[in-house]
């Protein structure tokens, strides 16, 4: 019979779906403050069922037969992406904000003002060269100009290892995050076998832990019919239904740096890694940390060089009774403008001059001293060069330390200078001297190891300020200066003030430009992550205007069943 | 400022809180931003607020930081120049002091103890002189030029002596531009002489290592290097890089190792020489350039004969080989030099030197205070007398040396007009001015009317014994300077040489003082010595004319004195005009400095008000922020349910 069968079984739907329906939309509430969860709404449908007497089928009641999950996966890649380049660039913005510390250019002991105080403090020895005072300065001015660089050497160097650890770290991260993953996915097509739309709660841990992976770097997420997704980086599948191939590190050193290199785990192959915080750190690391260290080491090896080359030419107050080169030859027997002499600069072709002055008389003897390095015959050697020299020179003799410098030793009552001959300026066409480190200003190669000659530190007598050994006479320390300005084919025709200023400029540009691409990804992330809220969000407003629609539901349910039984009761109050 | 897109369907819970969270994000950023910048009073923080201005800042700061230097440059400058132009008014005084000294004693009036305590007070006017030559600023010598730690004037050989440095002391008074500061010895008392210049062009051979800066065209233009080709008919062109060369040597080393093939280089005494071989060969240009015809090695048509370039120069220096002089040939230095200065003679053996700064060095090791250097136009050897007041004179050793570099002071090339420090010989026209007296009584009259040269008077004694018949001969001395006259005739009377026609030559030609031993022969005096001719030179005659009581050189060296007081003025002059340069440099770098601080402050430092205002709006939108925040969320429908 209809009315009880039927009429009942159709109250009792109600009143269980619209159970369900709340049970729904309590989650729903429940979720509301949870940023990673998305919306679901029930999907209710009527049921059909028999017949009545008069031939027509009103149906049986309402079920749920759908719980539906609010979300676009389109727009949920596009976040993944957009996510990525935010942690990309706000990763890249917060490296170069530090070396912009590093560079510090708006106080007053920036680089680029020592490096004008250095400069300075030439001219000011070309006022008064005898002023051991004024030397002092000019000393001092250098190693502080030294030492600087090589802290912001130091400084970028830290920083480069760091962000290169942690490189390290994140992909451990992402290892974790790629099994947990994997290990979700299993859990998905398991529970949803046949029945889809199960596991809505597994599929949004899983969304979230993909967001935690795609802020590490980018990820392609392809959804499987079972319910089941496949993540690639670039091309390369990560992870394939349930099983994660992994990630793993190596540490290689390239060049002067050790960087750390991302690899599958399973077969060891390179993982071409774009967007996310690992590609921000690789970037950082790259461009930012070593990149501008090697900037900094192009800047120091070019003012090593072009101080040196004007210093060998020039001389100090008194001459040398022994020097000792400051760089060494590899190669003793190589020509000298051959790598395998490990020589910073290379020397040309062409002479220099030792002039040798008797202490007692004060009378100057000057050798020209040819550098034969065309190519064509035999080339100077370090060996025959010393052998060269110790026949030339009378009074001084050249020899090869232990480790391969060159070594100049006057005899007794001797002492020899370079620059000159006796009576007018000499250059050394060579550019010899600053290659072996004779007679030169600086030490060392780069940022990591410039340092004021030893032979001049302890004596500011021997700065070489003079052109023509004279006392009074400042021009070298004139030409000092004008390095400053002058334009350094190490530096590509740039001076080698104006080439720190481009580095500094540089790092400016970049960090703005580093905060311009964050606004702008931030920008794109905030639309997709509105976009997204506005599908996937839950609106408590809307949940309780629902609560209040199905709690109307379900009282009239509950009233139609009250009702129909009233019915069932007078129809068997007619049987008694 | 990127806030949520409103285009939206429906508005999350979510999405009200994370908003919310957003706008308070960029307001308290913004907030601390404009704090940061009014407390630092600076546009930006840091570089990457403002990369362009942050730029400019940075190049701007650079150019002031040189300029400050620059300001203490030219202030040091300016006291350097200070400080001589007072100590050039000392001179003045003194000067005028002797001056006025002289002129009282100019007249016959003056008696000669007057005229010897006149001296006195010249002699003391020198040494006041020395005092202010030798004076120090700032620890070194003012006027010493670069050789400033020692003092560059003394008193020796009877005069004063200079031995400080002629260069220039320069400071840096534009970014790219140094001045003189200094003013050398030299060129405040005239302290050196013009010197004994080198009369023989001493053209050194060109050697394998002569430099290329030593080498000119014969025009003395410099060698401007690129490249060249050499050509063959049907060879491929060879095109030849000569930038690399340093030397003559690596020249003749390019070319051959690049087109050995077409030709053969070589170095000759003054050219290079291409050869061809197998077959004629072109020589030119490569498109612009100017080398080829720079060397005269240009030959467009192929030739087969050799191609020799224009004629080198080879520029003398210090380390030039004696054995290269001459053109290749060397010098014959076995003989040595006499040199004499101030009455003092010393003999200089050059017969060990093997280059040329073994000449100089010789010669300015002999304690004489002469300065041996090679000329300006690197020909020759120059030497220079420092002492005022002392006669220079070079002569030969019994060798031919001091011909040979061309250093001899008297030489037959000299000429008369030159002789007694340019005043020449006074002779009377048309009419014989000597009369040389035989040892057998025989006598040679000779006429010096024809005579320009030293040379020329020898010739004319000589001309005049053989017409005489009488056996004299003259000749130069072959051991010091002079006119050597002798006698062949073999009298027993005394050889001498007498005026004739009260003329002046015997004194001007050194003759008068002869030399009786040995009894045949007469040797001369040095008329051509070299002196400073400067305001000590000018003083120290005056004194001695003084204590000789000799009213002609009283008149003179009055009247040189009394011109250097005009030189004197004038050097005061130029003094004061680059004291007057430097102050107004000084000027101008300041307003430079003066305007790019302001271009720098206009950069980097805050305008207060815009600053001001964007605190207060940016404290505006997090009051904003916060109130529309807390309400919005508030409501809910959840608060009507029951």
């Amino acid at each position: 019979m209809g009315l009880v069968n039927t009429a009942l079984h159709i109250g009792r739907s109600a009143l269980a779906t619209y159970q369900s329906a709340m049970q729904v939309l309590g989650n729903n509430v429940s979720n509301a403050g949870n940023p990673d969860y998305t919306r679901q709404t029930s999907g209710l449908s009527a049921v059909h069922g028999p017949a009545l007497p008069e031939g027509f089928q009103p149906g049986a009641g309402v079920a749920l037969t759908e719980l539906k999950r609010n979300l676009d996966e389109s727009l949920e890649n596009r976040l993944r992406a957009a996510i990525g380049n935010l942690e990309s660039t706000s990763t890249v913005q917060r490296s170069i904000g530090r070396v912009e510390a590093y560079f510090d250019e708006t106080t007053g002991a920036s680089i680029s003002s020592q490096l004008t105080e250095f400069f300075n403090s030439f001219d000011a020895v070309q006022n008064d060269p005898t002023d051991l005072g004024l030397r002092d300065i000019a000393l001092a001015n250098g190693a502080q100009l030294a030492s600087s660089l090589s802290t912001l050497r130091a400084d970028l160097k830290n920083l480069g290892d760091e962000i290169d650890g942690q490189i390290a770290e994140l992909v451990t991260e992402a290892d974790r995050l790629a099994d947990q993953i994997a290990e979700l996915n299993g859990e998905i097509g398991t529970a949803q076998a046949g029945r889809p739309g199960t596991a809505h709660a597994l599929q949004d841990q899983r969304d979230t832990l993909l967001r935690e992976l795609s802020e590490l770097f980018d990820i392609n997420v392809r959804h499987q019919s079972d319910g089941t997704i496949n993540v690639y980086i670039g091309s390369e599948p990560l992870i394939m239904g349930g099983v994660s191939r992994g990630l793993t590190t190596e540490e290689t050193v390239d060049g002067r740096f050790a960087r750390t290199v991302i690899q599958f785990a399973d077969s060891g192959s390179p993982v071409a890694v774009r967007g996310g915080q690992i590609e921000g750190l690789i970037t950082s690391r790259d461009e930012h940390a070593y990149g501008r260290l090697d900037a900094i080491d192009e800047l120091a090896t070019a003012l090593i060089f072009e101080v040196n080359r004007v210093h060998a030419d020039g001389q100090g107050l008194a001459g040398f009774t022994d020097v000792t080169a400051t760089y060494d030859v590899k190669d003793t027997a190589a020509a000298l403008n051959s790598p395998d002499t490990g020589l910073p600069s290379s020397p040309e072709n062409g002479s220099f001059f030792i002039a040798v002055t008797d202490d007692a008389t004060g009378t100057v003897v000057a050798y020209q001293i040819n550098v034969d390095l065309d190519g064509i015959d035999d080339d100077t050697t370090l060996e025959s060069l010393a052998a060269d020299i110790s026949d030339t020179v009378d009074g001084v003799t050249a020899s090869i330390t232990a480790d391969g410098r060159l070594q100049f030793q006057a005899d007794v009552g001797l002492s020899f200078t370079f620059g000159h001959d006796g009576e007018q300026f000499r250059q050394d066409t060579a550019s010899l001297l600053a290659a072996l480190g004779i007679n030169t200003f600086f030490d060392g190669r780069g940022a990591a190891d410039i340092a004021v000659n030893q032979a001049l530190s302890g004596s500011p007598s021997m700065l070489a300020a003079s052109m023509v050994n004279l006392q009074g006479d400042g021009s070298n320390a004139g030409r000092l200066a004008s390095v400053s300005a002058a334009a350094s084919d190490l530096l590509s025709g740039s001076s080698v003030t104006e080439g720190y200023a481009r580095i500094a400029n540089d790092v400016a540009v970049a960090g703005a430009n580093a905060l311009d691409d964050f606004e702008a990804t931030d920008a794109v992330l905030t639309a997709l992550r509105t976009q997204k809220e506005s599908i996937s969000g839950v609106n408590l407003d809307e949940e309780a205007i629902q609560l209040l629609k199905f709690e109307r539901a379900y009282q009239g349910a509950a009233r139609y069943v009250v009702t129909v039984d009233r019915m069932l009761a007078e129809l068997l109050a007619l049987v008694r | 400022m990127a806030l949520s897109p409103i285009n939206l369907t429906r508005v999350s819970f979510n999405q009200q809180t994370t908003t919310l969270l957003e706008s308070l994000r960029r307001s308290t950023l913004d907030l601390l931003t404009q704090q940061n910048r009014l407390a630092t009073g600076r546009a930006f923080g840091a570089p990457s607020e403002d990369p362009a201005a942050a730029t400019q800042v940075l190049q701007f700061e650079n150019v002031t930081g040189r300029q400050d230097q620059i300001l203490e440059n030219l202030q040091h400058a300016g006291s350097v120049l200070d400080v001589t132009d007072a100590a050039i008014s000392e001179v003045h005084g003194l000067l005028s002091d002797a001056h006025a000294i002289a002129s009282q004693n100019v007249g016959a009036l003056a008696s000669a103890e007057e005229r010897e305590a006149a001296a006195e007070l010249i002699a003391d006017i020198v040494d006041q002189l020395v005092t202010i030559g030798n004076r120090q600023f700032n620890g070194s010598f003012l006027f010493a030029g670069r050789d400033t730690q020692n003092a560059p004037f003394q008193s020796i050989l009877g005069g004063v002596a200079y031995t400080g440095d002629t260069g220039d002391i320069l400071a840096r008074v534009a970014l790219l531009e140094e001045e003189p500061v200094n003013l050398s010895g030299d060129a405040l008392f005239g302290a050196l002489s013009a010197g004994v210049a080198g009369a023989v062009d001493l053209s050194p051979r060109l050697t394998a290592d002569t430099r290329l800066e030593d080498v000119a065209r014969a025009e003395g233009l410099p060698l401007q290097l690129g490249s060249l080709v050499i050509a063959r008919d049907g060879d491929p062109p060879i095109t030849i890089d000569l930038t690399t060369a340093d030397s003559l040597g690596d020249l003749v080393d390019l070319i051959n190792d690049a087109a050995g093939g077409l030709v053969n280089a070589s170095l000759g005494d003054d050219s290079i020489t291409l050869t061809p071989v197998g077959g004629p060969v072109t020589v030119r240009e490569v498109s612009g350039g100017r080398v080829a015809a720079d060397l005269g090695l240009l030959t467009p048509d192929p030739t087969a004969d050799p191609i020799e370039s224009t004629s080198l120069r080879r520029r003398l220096t210090r380390t030039t080989a004696v054995a290269d002089l001459a053109g290749g040939a060397g010098l014959d230095l076995t003989g040595g030099l006499t040199v004499t200065n101030g009455g003092t003679t010393a003999t200089i053996d050059l017969s060990a030197a093997e280059t040329v700064q073994d000449i100089l060095n010789a010669i300015n090791n002999a304690g004489l205070y002469v300065t041996a250097r090679i000329n300006q136009s690197g020909t020759g050897i120059d030497v220079i007398n420092q002492v005022s007041g002392a006669n220079l004179s070079i002569a030969e050793d019994g060798g031919t040396t001091a011909s040979q570099l061309g250093l001899r002071t008297l030489d037959l090339d000299t000429r008369l007009a030159d002789l007694n420090f340019g005043r020449g010989i006074e002779t009377v026209q048309g009419q014989d001015d000597l009369r040389i007296t035989a040892k057998d009584g025989a006598t040679v009259d000779v006429n010096l009317d024809d005579a320009a040269t030293i040379g020329d008077v020898i010739d004319a004694i000589n001309a005049a014994a053989d017409e005489a018949g009488v056996g004299i001969s003259a000749s130069l001395s072959a051991t010091g300077n002079g006119i050597r006259v002798v006698d062949g005739t073999g009298g027993d009377g005394r050889l001498s040489i007498g005026r004739l026609n009260l003329s002046y030559a015997l004194d001007d030609l050194g003759l008068s003082g002869a030399v009786e031993d040995p009894q045949t022969e007469l040797i001369g005096d040095d008329v051509n010595t070299t002196r400073t001719d400067g305001v000590l030179t000018a003083l120290i005659d005056l004194e001695r004319a003084l204590r000789a009581d000799d009213t002609r050189g009283i008149t003179d060296a009055a009247s040189r004195v009394n011109g250097f007081i005009n030189e004197v003025n004038r050097v005061r002059g130029v003094v004061g005009a680059r004291a007057q340069a430097m102050q107004s440099r000084r000027q101008q770098t300041e307003n430079a400095v003066l305007a790019t601080q302001q271009l720098v402050s206009e950069l980097r430092d805050l305008d207060y008000t815009e600053a001001v205002t964007r605190f207060q709006q940016a404290q505006t939108a997090l009051q904003a922020a916060l109130l529309t925040g807390g309400q919005s969320l508030n409501l809910s429908l959840m608060n009507f349910l029951e």
